[in-house]
């Protein structure tokens, strides 16, 4: 007698392959993260406040496209920063401001926030998070692991998303009435431009409980153009968002979202307070007084060297640096030809990164060899046409879309068909722009220090290594730090990946930068499967005129 | 596209790339970390060949890392994330015990994916959860359709045991 074990594993094995395939996804995080080496514990937290938030409304409402559009709604009342707007300014002028969100009637998590104080603190059923921005210190803990982490906040900023999102409302506010097409005026909408319909939307007036409330309330439902879901996230019905806000205070007490997906109807509420008093520590969370701490914040010789590091980061002149990557040997190319690869820029906490738009027709007459290649490159860059591409302005990160346009001559030409921006609660010279080939960067990448999953230690006597440099482990990955030259990195790896940093100068101010950065075995030849190293070459100029209009997000300056 | 074009990559192929590594890790944290290797790998990889099939890439590397990170995270004291957040777990406490028995056969599987040997891993979850074709399979794992067939195969016969504990009323056959 057999039985059919096998027959029936195997049916259990692909109902457990099915129940994966259907499984609620969160949120992705924004789609342009900083460069995701680097979002230690504190941009996990951005993400991660929001992830309870969006992961639970995931649960509920399912659907990743979809809820992009519901949360980052949402996010306006879950993630309250600094904003220009009224709303916001009556939210922030508020000693604490307390959400408590609901699903189905059910808390799922809690959140607080300070400005004044400059403290946020957050508490969900998998994390408990207390950020104190006055001494840049983050406290984590995990219920599930029951360790207490430590870590610092430096290089973040108590502002997000907010600015955007509270613009948006503010056109609801004033305006009285719905805007005409609420997709293209609020920002909250903006990721989902052409996969959602508008199928009603209201602005009314309200009296309740002896109190007068403007409402808002919109509901959208996804177009065909809209990403396909799996069959049991799919919505069924449209989704409603619905705001209240008290027009005596400006003061929002009430965001309500309700789907419904495969016929059950779920609804999300978050309700504000703005009580006089806010948590002082984690503790007051709910965190045992006793949890095991892991500290993650730097002290001693290694909190200087990483101060001098950042200082780097932030004290670097404004510039414009011409980019040509090279392979070596170059052997026979002919690399006189070529464009440039990019031009950066950088203007205060303004970065930009161009690329070459067409190339040059008429050939080129190889240099001597004694030619001042700095000079020779700047001055061919002139030659051609460049097109941003991305753009930070303070927290805000800018990305462009493209589409290619024939000229006079038939030539087809690359022009903006779009702008998409991005908001983050890091500093901008933290949200490391382009540092694979940025000046300044190259040689002070993002190493995630402080995350709480990421152990650092400093050996100052390390045998190995560049000459004369000492050795900073995070886990397994290495950077050497030149101490002569203000602890520059001048060789680090990523995975396989490694960054030697060949040549470097100082700035006008005295800042140290990479000119030349060695990438081993970063190229191979399709055909041949050779490899070859690649080399990148950063000419910068510091007497470039760079006009504000650069970074002008609305009108980029492509003739430049 | 160049190698520092990960903002582009990101913006791209982000939710590809999140989703499945969400799918095998089922937690968020852990599944932001993955993405991140993901998009690290990728970025190294770009350096030096040129991408035909960015999505199969991703995908491949996505599955390949969060597998790493399955195991890794079997090895350290169990700080698996309860999926109870899923809809699939909510509809299992609002409905019937069966679903919640679904809750326990993924994370069976999921526990075995980190037990088998890499390729094996990869290749069954690329062909049963990302439903990627055998040759787009054998493209990323520089092999063979052949050989991806013998690695489904074989990570099949090792997951079945572990499957067995839940039939718990085996047909019987003369």
């Amino acid at each position: 007698m057999t039985t059919k074990l096998s027959s029936r594993s195997d049916d259990r094995l692909d109902e457990a392959v099915a129940g994966i395939r259907a499984r609620i996804i969160p949120d992705f995080p924004n789609p342009a993260v900083p460069f995701p080496h680097d979002l230690p514990q504190s941009s996990t937290l951005r993400i991660g406040r929001a992830s309870a938030s969006r992961r639970r409304w995931m649960a509920t409402i399912g659907g990743l496209s979809l809820t992009a559009v519901v949360l980052t709604a949402v996010a306006l009342f879950l993630q309250p920063q600094a904003s220009l707007a009224d709303v916001a300014k009556a939210v922030l002028k508020q000693p604490w401001v307390h959400l408590r969100t609901t699903i189905d009637d059910k808390p799922v998590h809690e959140g607080w926030l300070s400005i004044e104080q400059k403290i946020e603190a957050f508490r969900g059923e998998d994390m408990i998070r207390f950020n104190d921005f006055q001494q840049e210190v983050y406290h984590s803990y995990a219920p599930q692991e029951q360790v207490l982490y430590r870590g610092p906040l430096v290089g973040y900023v108590q502002s997000g998303k907010w600015g955007a999102i509270s613009e948006s409302l503010r056109v609801l506010l004033q305006s009285g009435s719905p805007p005409e097409k609420p997709l293209e005026h609020l920002k909250m909408f903006a990721p989902m431009q052409g996969q959602m319909k508008i199928l009603s939307q209201r602005v009314s007036k309200a009296t309740d409980q002896g109190r007068d409330w403007l409402e808002y309330s919109v509901t959208v439902q996804p177009t065909d153009k809209a990403p396909a879901q799996a069959k049991d996230q799919q919505l069924t019905g449209p989704l409603t968002m619905w705001y209240r806000v008290d027009i005596a205070t400006q003061l929002p007490h009430l965001c309500r979202v309700e789907a419904t997906v495969n016929g059950r109807l779920a609804v999300k509420e978050t309700r504000f307070q703005y009580p006089e008093r806010g948590p002082t520590d984690i503790f007051e969370l709910g965190v045992p007084k006793d949890a095991k701490l892991v500290d993650r914040l730097p002290s001693g010789e290694l909190k200087r060297v990483l101060a001098t590091i950042q200082s780097g980061r932030v004290q670097m002149d404004n510039y414009r640096a011409v980019i040509v990557e090279q392979r070596d040997p170059i052997g026979e190319l002919i690399w006189w030809n070529s464009a440039p690869d990019s031009i950066l820029y950088r203007k205060g906490n303004r970065f930009r990164r161009d690329l070459p738009n067409g190339v040059l027709t008429q050939e080129t007459p190889k240099p001597a060899d004694d030619v001042d290649l700095r000079k020779w490159w700047i001055d061919r860059a002139s030659k051609f046409q460049f097109g941003p591409v991305s753009m930070h302005v303070g927290s805000r990160m800018y990305t462009f879309d493209f589409q290619k346009v024939p000229d006079a001559k038939g030539i087809k030409r690359r022009e903006i068909s779009g702008v998409k921006s991005y908001d983050y609660n890091l500093k901008p010279e933290e949200m490391f722009p382009d540092f694979a080939t940025r000046p300044e960067f190259v040689c002070r990448p993002p190493m995630g220090i402080g995350n709480p999953n990421r152990q650092v230690s400093l050996d100052t006597e390390a045998a190995e290594g560049p000459a004369g440099c000492i050795l900073l482990k995070v886990n397994e990955e290495k950077y050497w730090l030149d101490p002569r030259k203000d602890y520059i990195v001048m060789q680090w790896g990523v995975g396989d990946t490694s960054y030697q940093i060949e040549e470097t100068a100082r700035s006008p101010q005295g800042v140290w930068y990479g000119t030349r950065v060695r990438r081993k075995d970063a190229i191979r030849e399709k055909v041949s499967g050779k490899t070859y190293d690649q080399i990148v070459h950063i000419y910068v100029d510091f007497e470039a005129e760079l006009s504000d209009s650069l970074f002008e997000s609305n009108t980029p300056d492509l003739s430049k | 596209m160049k190698p520092h074009d990960w903002e582009e990559l990101c913006r791209v192929h982000g939710p590809l790339v999140w989703s499945t590594v969400y799918r095998v890790l089922s937690s968020r944290e852990d599944a932001l970390d993955c993405y991140q290797e993901v998009f690290l790998d990728a970025f190294r990889r770009s350096a030096d060949r040129t991408v035909e099939d960015w999505p199969s890439l991703l995908r491949w590397l996505s599955v390949r890392r969060a597998i790493d990170a399955l195991r890794r995270r079997s090895r350290q004291t169990a700080l698996v994330q309860s999926d109870s957040e899923s809809l699939v777990a909510i509809a299992a406490a609002a409905q019937s015990p069966g679903k919640v028995e679904l809750q326990e056969l993924m994370e069976c599987l999921t526990s075995e994916l980190a037990k088998l040997p890499a390729r094996q891993a990869e290749a069954f979850w690329l062909r049963s959860v990302e439903q990627m074709s055998y040759a787009e399979i054998a493209t990323q794992m520089q092999t063979d359709s052949n050989e991806v067939g013998v690695l489904i195969h074989r990570a099949r016969q090792s997951l079945r045991p572990a499957f067995k504990a839940f039939d718990t009323c085996p047909q019987e056959q003369s």
